[in-house]
């Protein structure tokens, strides 16, 4: 036995499924023949060379449809590290299990983000076992992944094999080796999986084109062959990519190579490329509902009452015809029926809820498939919007406040376990239930780390959610971060608390983006029952420096409940200009005031 | 509805105080001894500067929204009437009269409010309630003004005017401090631009150019009337200082649709959001004959009752409020008549009406009894408010995305219609004026031939209550 590669197809492994030369199926894997699919085609060879057993594997993953879309092609390669007992072991799980891992990510994480979970586990993993056995590092293995999703190439890489692309005839190697030269002459590796409980990992991100040629190769063959060479073999690649493959690895032996052997080549074949019409037509192909009132009929839904009638949407409590279940329909304004960006948002929407399982996150239920209009079935909450609640409850406890406060956090934590971003939270985006329990609804501004990465030719060019509960950074269009939620968090519960907003409310949205100043007005200046520390907590909550903000939920949750020592000694040892401005002007001036009449009757009695 | 209740009220307030002159104007001859040109100058002066302002106002309200809008301009509008009040001469009549055509810019503040408070299927009505309400604060001056004025003898024209001033003094504060921009917490990013308009293939891009032609000429009109060649009011210089600057802001409003929409020479507009400016036009020359001949008509029909029938100020301002009394309804009955029966043929049959009405009025002499001729004046109006209440249902379908944009220009066109029905009203006699006006109906009624029924909702609710698709073709 020669070879041993490792391939997968729908993410199974198959680490002994070639066990002849033909390393791999040269065929375009493209089974989607849709010019707007991302394609590529694969080919590749291993081989032992001069040693017994081949530590190299490689494997490559051609999702379909919905997957390729959110999660992308993926193919990578591995060298087990000949100074570890079970090299072999290392690199195939390695590459098999990064592939089957993260495929298995929710799909709402981002391919870094993705990438990072599944590659440190396994990392964990490696070195754990390891030193389990005998050495300490017996499972060492490099790792070099690229993955292809949208328009995008994300390489993520630690060790000595290389990730090199050939693009317009030129050859560029896209990562840097993890070596250093030891006595003189020996390489050796400075970072690996499984080498040590900490792990870094090079990741890049880089725009594609098509016909771009990925070479993936293990030092076995890179070592030996220049860089000349392999350029050209791959100008005069043959029609098989595997045959390219093997010339390069031929190659690489007759120059002497001692090592196993592998080269991996992926060639994109096809780019997603949408068109704007088809996109808008895309979205305009269902009908918005017109606006109904309770008795009518829509599909299998009877109208019971209208619970919301606005500019942005309508909502009602439907009956299921024949189950008698009742739901809520959401149906969007008619005023968005050419909005792309808000026709996309409200398809989002619905994608969100489907996937946010959560007690404290509203469901909406899959669409039926025949209905030609646009809407949401979700989840109906017998409850009350929390500004309904403020309304009705003017002078709160603190430790009601508290409750609210510790149930909307749950529903923020597993919007944020899911990388998103809610955008949008206020009062109204609030339900609160018979029990006590808050339900955050509204996802249609939902930012979603995977989503953001398939390349919509929409791009938001305003920012979403409300003028009053959106934090400054998302004005400047950094990319939405927890923080985001926490502010809003943070000037709601001060709403809750008096009624009032923390910062001045700007006359008008252009207003807003362009001039707005950032100066918290107490909350004891309102409710004078409300303890300096908790002040204190909720100014921090609403800082326009998201580094100045609590960093975890927790941490607010923790300082609206047990006084932040540090918060109020830094509130106590700062000079009162500082703490309250206008007291400090206005001492100034009753100071000099007096100063003045001081003088004015010293110089008439002078006079 | 109680942000649309305090919005009709200023509306109507704006109206009232533009429109306070038309029935005192007798008096103010009188008493400052004015010629009939001279008063018949004032009734154009006033709708004059409407044009430029609305463009104004409408970028204010984009920066500064519409609660602080409304009120400063309702505030700043009440010391041109007290300069209007307390005038000794005609120059100072006239700078007052042009100072208020200010607060004719009001109608496009209150239109962005209510479409922030009401949900797109009662947003209609919500602004046929507005506008209809609030127009028919002319016919509140009409109606009250004289009788007040006749109250405080002699120079109780000023008492009145000063009235209307105080009332929007008074009202400004209110204002502020009972209405706020939009629900509370909803509040968004979302412009809502009332700038410039956006066209989208490159024939429409000169057809908006010249279609902006209109403003700045019905202001040159203007200047021209009182150049030394007509009624001599100001100097050739002057004249020709006002051409200048109209030229300048011509050339400055092409550079800016240039700055909107030069990439459309470049880049092709999606599939999406593509429309067809020829729509817009249509729409804006039947507001021209609609708008335009209410401003018009309204400021001088009280002087032609009075003049035709020879009627006391206070009678013949009672008889001349029965023009704009039909406001109340029948402005939001063209949009459920336009809703009802189709837009275009609704449109078409209102501005057959229009033409005929108009003919009537000018047939009107002292020999018809004066019942009849009021008749004729309601029934005419019918058709012309009607009318701008089809025009105004038919907006909102040309581009949804746009509607605030092809709303403001078409609310300047009824300015521009104004201005010049009443330049030429300075010039002929009643019977020309009227015809003139059923002429241009007439031709408006040839323009509405091009327009293409706009694509209407494509489902509908059956009798049984159930949500039916049906295919428009």
């Amino acid at each position: 036995m020669t070879l041993d590669d490792s391939d997968t197809h729908s993410g199974k492994a198959h680490s002994t499924e070639f066990l002849s030369t033909e390393a791999l199926s040269n065929e375009s894997f493209s089974n989607e023949a849709e010019a707007n699919v991302l394609s590529v085609r694969v080919g590749g060879v291993s081989l032992s060379g001069k040693k017994d057993v081949n530590e190299d594997s490689f494997a490559v993953h051609q999702a379909k449809s919905n997957e390729l879309k959110l999660k992308g092609i993926v193919a990578c390669i591995a060298d087990g590290a000949s100074c570890s007992d079970d090299a072999q072991l290392a690199s195939q799980t390695s590459v098999t299990s990064f592939i089957e891992d993260y495929y298995a990510t929710p799909e709402s994480w981002g391919v870094k983000e993705s990438a990072a979970k599944v590659l440190s586990s396994l990392n964990s993993w490696l070195f754990n076992t390891g030193s389990i056995r005998a050495r300490p590092d017996s499972l060492v293995t490099t790792f070099s992944a690229i993955i292809f999703k949208s328009s995008s190439l994300h390489a993520l890489h630690v060790g000595d094999s290389r990730i090199s692309r050939l693009r317009d005839g030129q050859l560029q190697q896209l990562t840097r080796d993890h070596t250093h030269l030891h006595l003189g002459s020996q390489r050796v590796l400075t970072r690996a999986l499984g080498l040590d409980s900490h792990l870094e990992v090079d990741y890049a991100h880089h725009s594609l084109r098509k016909n771009d040629l990925l070479l993936l190769t293990t030092d076995g063959v890179h070592e030996f062959i220049s860089k000349s060479e392999t350029k050209n073999i791959l100008l005069h690649a043959k029609d098989s990519l595997e045959d390219t493959a093997r010339d390069i690895v031929n190659l690489a032996l007759s120059n002497g190579s001692d090592d196993n052997l592998s080269c991996l080549l992926v060639e994109v074949t096809n780019l997603p490329i949408v068109e704007l019409d088809d996109v808008h037509h895309q979205l305009t192909q269902l009908v918005i509902p017109p606006v109904m009132e309770p008795g009518m009929k829509i599909d299998n839904y009877k109208i019971i009452r209208v619970l919301h009638s606005g500019t942005r949407s309508h909502i009602y409590q439907v009956e299921h015809l024949t189950t008698l279940e009742k739901f809520a329909l959401k149906a969007p304004s008619r005023n968005f029926s050419e909005d792309p960006l808000y026709l996309e948002s409200f398809h989002r929407e619905q994608w969100i809820g489907r996937r946010v399982k959560h007690e404290s996150l509203m469901k909406i239920y899959p669409r039926s498939s025949i209905s030609p209009y646009l809407y949401h079935i979700c989840e109906y909450i017998d409850g009350q919007t929390l500004r309904q609640w403020m309304l009705d409850n003017p002078q709160p406890s603190v430790t009601k406040i508290r409750d609210i406060v510790r149930s909307i956090v749950i529903a923020l934590r597993a919007l944020q376990r899911m990388s998103m971003v809610h955008r949008d939270l206020k009062p109204e985006n609030v339900m609160l239930c018979a029990d006590g329990t808050a339900k955050v609804i509204d996802f249609g501004t939902v930012y979603v780390n995977g989503l953001q990465e398939t390349n919509s030719l929409l791009k938001e060019e305003i920012p979403v959610g409300s003028i009053n509960y959106t934090s400054p950074e998302t004005l400047q269009s950094v990319s939405p971060q927890s923080s985001s939620d926490l502010y809003a968090l943070g000037v709601m519960t001060y709403e809750m608390l008096c009624g009032e907003l923390p910062y001045k409310e700007p006359a008008s949205a252009v207003m807003a983006v362009k001039t707005r100043s950032w100066h918290y007005r107490s909350l004891r200046s309102r409710r004078t029952d409300i303890p300096v520390w908790l002040d204190l907590a909720l100014e921090k909550s609403v800082e326009p420096d998201p580094d100045k903000r609590q960093q975890a939920f927790s941490e607010f949750i923790q300082d609206i409940s047990v006084p932040n020592k540090r918060l109020v000694n830094q509130h106590e040892a700062a000079p009162l200009l500082q703490r309250n401005p206008t007291l400090f002007w206005q001492c100034t001036s009753a100071v000099l005031f007096i100063l003045l009449i001081v003088a004015i009757s010293g110089g008439i009695e002078g006079y | 509805m109680r942000t649309l209740h305090f919005s009709w009220v200023a509306f109507f307030i704006t109206f009232f105080v533009w429109f306070n002159h038309a029935p005192l104007l007798q008096a103010i001859g009188s008493s400052l001894s004015l010629s009939s040109t001279q008063l018949k100058s004032l009734l154009t002066i006033n709708v004059a500067l409407a044009i430029p302002a609305r463009v104004i106002i409408g970028m204010l309200t984009d920066r500064y929204g519409p609660r602080i809008v409304y009120s400063v301009l309702l505030f700043t509008c009440s010391i041109p009437c007290f300069m209007f009040a307390m005038a000794e001469s005609y120059e100072q009549l006239a700078i007052a009269r042009l100072l208020l055509g200010f607060i004719g810019a009001g109608f496009v503040i209150g239109i962005r409010l209510v479409s922030e408070w009401f949900p797109a299927n009662e947003l209609g009505t919500a602004e046929g309630i507005y506008g209809g309400w609030g127009n028919f604060g002319s016919a509140v001056a009409a109606f009250t003004l004289p009788a007040l004025a006749l109250f405080s003898g002699d120079e109780g024209w000023r008492v009145s005017i000063a009235l209307t001033g105080v009332i929007s003094l008074i009202y400004s504060f209110i204002f502020y401090w009972q209405v706020r921009n939009t629900p509370k917490g909803s509040t968004y990013f979302k412009p809502k631009t009332l700038g410039a308009l956006e066209i989208t293939s490159k024939p429409d891009f000169f057809l908006l150019i010249l279609a902006k032609i209109p403003m700045y000429g019905a202001l040159a009109i203007l200047a021209w009337q009182l150049s030394p060649a007509q009624q001599s009011m100001i100097s050739s210089g002057l004249v020709d200082t006002i051409y200048l600057v109209l030229a300048i802001l011509y050339v400055f409003e092409v550079y800016q649709i240039w700055r909107i929409n030069g990439h459309i020479f470049t880049k092709p507009v999606p599939i999406l959001h593509q429309y067809k400016f020829k729509q817009v036009i249509v729409l804006n020359s039947l507001y021209f004959a609609t708008f335009g001949s209410e401003l018009a008509v309204i400021s001088m029909l009280p002087l032609f009752f009075a003049e035709t029938f020879s009627l006391d100020p206070v009678k013949a301002g009672m008889v001349a409020a029965a023009y704009a009394f039909m406001n109340l309804m029948s402005r939001p009955a063209g949009g459920w008549l336009s809703d009802r029966y189709g837009r275009r043929s609704t449109l078409l049959i209102l501005t057959a009406g229009l033409a005929l009405g108009y003919l009537t009025m000018s047939l009107v002499n002292p020999d018809w009894p004066l019942w009849l001729a009021v008749i004729a004046a309601m029934a005419c109006s019918f058709f012309v408010q009607s009318g701008e209440g089809a025009v105004f249902a038919v907006v909102p379908l040309i581009k949804r995305r746009l509607t605030g944009q092809i709303a403001g220009m078409t609310g300047a066109y009824g300015n521009v219609g104004a201005v010049i029905y009443l330049s030429i009203f300075a010039m002929v006699d009643y019977q020309t004026f009227f015809l003139t006006i059923a002429g241009t109906a007439v031709l408006g009624f040839a323009v509405l031939l091009f327009l293409e029924e706009p694509k209407g909702q494509m489902s509908e609710i059956r009798e049984d209550g159930s949500v039916e698709l049906i295919n428009v073709t």
